[in-house]
């Protein structure tokens, strides 16, 4: 090259060059000596560097030979049970509503007597049975299963009740590496959390199974979490009542004797997740074997289908999927 | 756009994938994957890093097949996965810009260590083009895609891509100059002696 160019300069002849500068920039080249003979270098050496790469272009690139296998690899992780659907609760209501045909009102009034009538049972059971002994009725023999051994459990023992403790929590349950006394949830141990309040029978709300819900449980609000806590009185996302708190009006006691080691069996999680609206066969980022207002709760952590930066959190008591209220939170939380 | 038989292939692989057919998205991919492999790796030039960017783009394909509009080809859909997931990484991680090997190497002939010598300067004069000329000649230049093509993997206007290639072969020119000076490949290129500076930091400013 004869003489030297800036990058302006360089980038306008390139551009005089493609004919893609405007008039007055093909004017301005045109009107300088200097910039004239660069043009005229620069389409000379435009057909050299053309030819080395065009040459450059001939060589073959082969991909690495076990390229495709590793890519299948990696998209079975990927694979539909690591995909949960969770479906609108609302959607899922209006559907069955749709399905059955039957006014809202009928459908009400033959929930709160089966609430009656369950309540009624779950009194005469509490009299009647240990924990153990309930335990082994509600969930059968507790055995191991694929499906246990990849659930990513812990069981810190964490009450969700207090504000902001599942977004507090949710960074520590969806990181690798130890899991101490969790990986024990799924594996055979008590999933009990050590904490004194398991003692205390258990007072679950007595409301339909999704009580008073929003349509949508709760929504993201960019950069921050809403949640909804059933079974409480005020009904505000920031009022998170306590399930055990025996004034407040509109529970009653049932099967009080269920433990969380119930929700240990594949089996009883799978109806858990059939009564919240999933599919049975969610797999969930995270599990941890906690509490909520004091009572014993399972906290379950789902990924969002094509919503990769969210969660759904679910808090669940022991009796999950055994046909009483036992959803005692739900809601939508940034992915941390 | 007009569906070629390829992409009407693609297309049902697609839905297929999204109707729930485990292996539709792996026959996918298996159609594209030496191809894609090919951009990510003149686009960074590094094989390991070419054959991440390739599977981080895939699993993405793979979690996002619903967001597939069908204005584009699926194969353009799949390259500018690719291009986003190689400048991710070259954003991410200041990629190493080395220059590899050819895969088989040539016989020890002068001419054939000459051919190797030039490929290493093309390819390093490549590597340190900015991202966006460096793409858009990978695409047009070294992957014989149509300006309209590639304009459309990297969204914008095929001037742009026009202009992208020949600032960047303005760039390259100064680069490899020299190699000009000795057209004795490929039929070379007529060339006045002393016209091409060797390009050593002539374009300053």
């Amino acid at each position: 090259m004869s003489a030297e160019f800036s990058d302006a300069e360089l980038d306008l002849l390139a551009d005089v060059l493609a004919g893609e500068a405007a008039e007055a920039d093909v004017a301005r080249v045109h009107a300088s000596a200097r910039l004239a003979q660069g043009l005229i270098e620069f389409g000379r050496a435009d057909a050299a560097v053309r030819s080395e790469l065009a040459a450059l272009a001939e060589v073959r690139i082969e991909p690495p030979a076990g390229l495709d296998a590793r890519l299948r690899a990696a998209l079975a992780e990927f694979d539909a049970p690591r995909r949960p659907r969770v479906r609108q609760l609302a959607a899922v209501r209006v559907a069955r509503a749709a399905r059955t045909g039957e006014p809202w009102l009928l459908r009400a009034v033959a929930s709160v007597a089966g609430l009656i009538v369950l309540a009624g049972i779950g009194i005469a059971v509490t009299q009647g049975s240990s924990e153990n002994e309930l335990d082994a009725v509600a969930s059968g023999p507790q055995q191991a299963s694929p499906l246990a051994a990849e659930v990513p459990a812990r069981a810190t023992g964490r009450d969700y009740a207090r504000p902001g403790a599942v977004a507090q929590a949710l960074p520590f349950l969806l990181a690798d590496g130890n899991k101490s006394g969790a990986d024990a949830a799924l594996s055979g141990g008590s999933t009990d959390p050590p904490a004194p309040q398991f003692q205390v029978p258990l007072r679950l709300p007595a409301a339909p199974q999704f009580p008073a819900a929003p349509d949508r449980p709760s929504s993201s609000t960019g950069g921050s979490s809403t949640g909804s806590a059933f079974g409480t009185t005020g009904g505000s996302t920031g009022s998170f009542g306590s399930p055990g708190d025996a004034a407040v009006p509109g529970r009653v006691e049932t099967l009080s004797a269920v433990t969380l080691n119930r929700l240990r069996n594949p089996t009883a999680r799978q109806a858990c997740f059939t009564a919240l609206g999933l599919e049975p066969a969610t797999m969930p980022e995270a599990l941890d074997f906690a509490r909520y207002a004091g009572q014993p709760a399972l906290m379950i952590v789902l990924g969002v289908p094509d919503e990769p930066a969210a969660l759904t959190v679910f808090v669940v008591g022991p009796t999950c999927g055994q046909g009483t209220g036992a959803l005692l939170f739900s809601g939508q939380f940034d992915r941390p | 756009m007009e569906a070629s038989g390829g992409d009407v292939r693609d297309r049902q692989l697609l839905r297929a994938h999204l109707a729930g057919d485990p292996d539709a998205f792996g026959a996918l991919a298996h159609r594209h994957s030496a191809r894609l492999f090919a951009v990510a790796m003149r686009t960074l030039g590094d094989r390991e890093e070419a054959a991440d960017a390739v599977q981080d783009a895939l699993i993405r394909a793979f979690r996002k097949a619903d967001t597939f509009r069908g204005e584009a080809r699926v194969s353009t859909w799949l390259h500018r996965i690719v291009i986003n997931a190689c400048l991710d990484r070259a954003r991410r991680q200041a990629v190493r810009r080395t220059v590899p090997l050819p895969e088989h190497e040539p016989a020890d002939t002068r001419d054939a260590l000459v051919d190797r010598e030039r490929t290493l300067d093309v390819q390093a004069a490549l590597a340190g083009l900015p991202s966006e000329q460096r793409v858009a000649i990978v695409l047009v230049d070294l992957q014989g895609m149509p300006v309209a093509e590639a304009a459309a993997v990297l969204g914008v206007p095929a001037g742009t891509i026009k202009s992208r290639c020949s600032r960047g072969r303005a760039r390259l020119s100064l680069t490899l100059g020299h190699l000009a000076r000795n057209p004795d490949r490929h039929g070379g290129v007529e060339q006045t002696s002393g016209e091409i500076d060797n390009g050593h930091g002539k374009a300053g400013g």
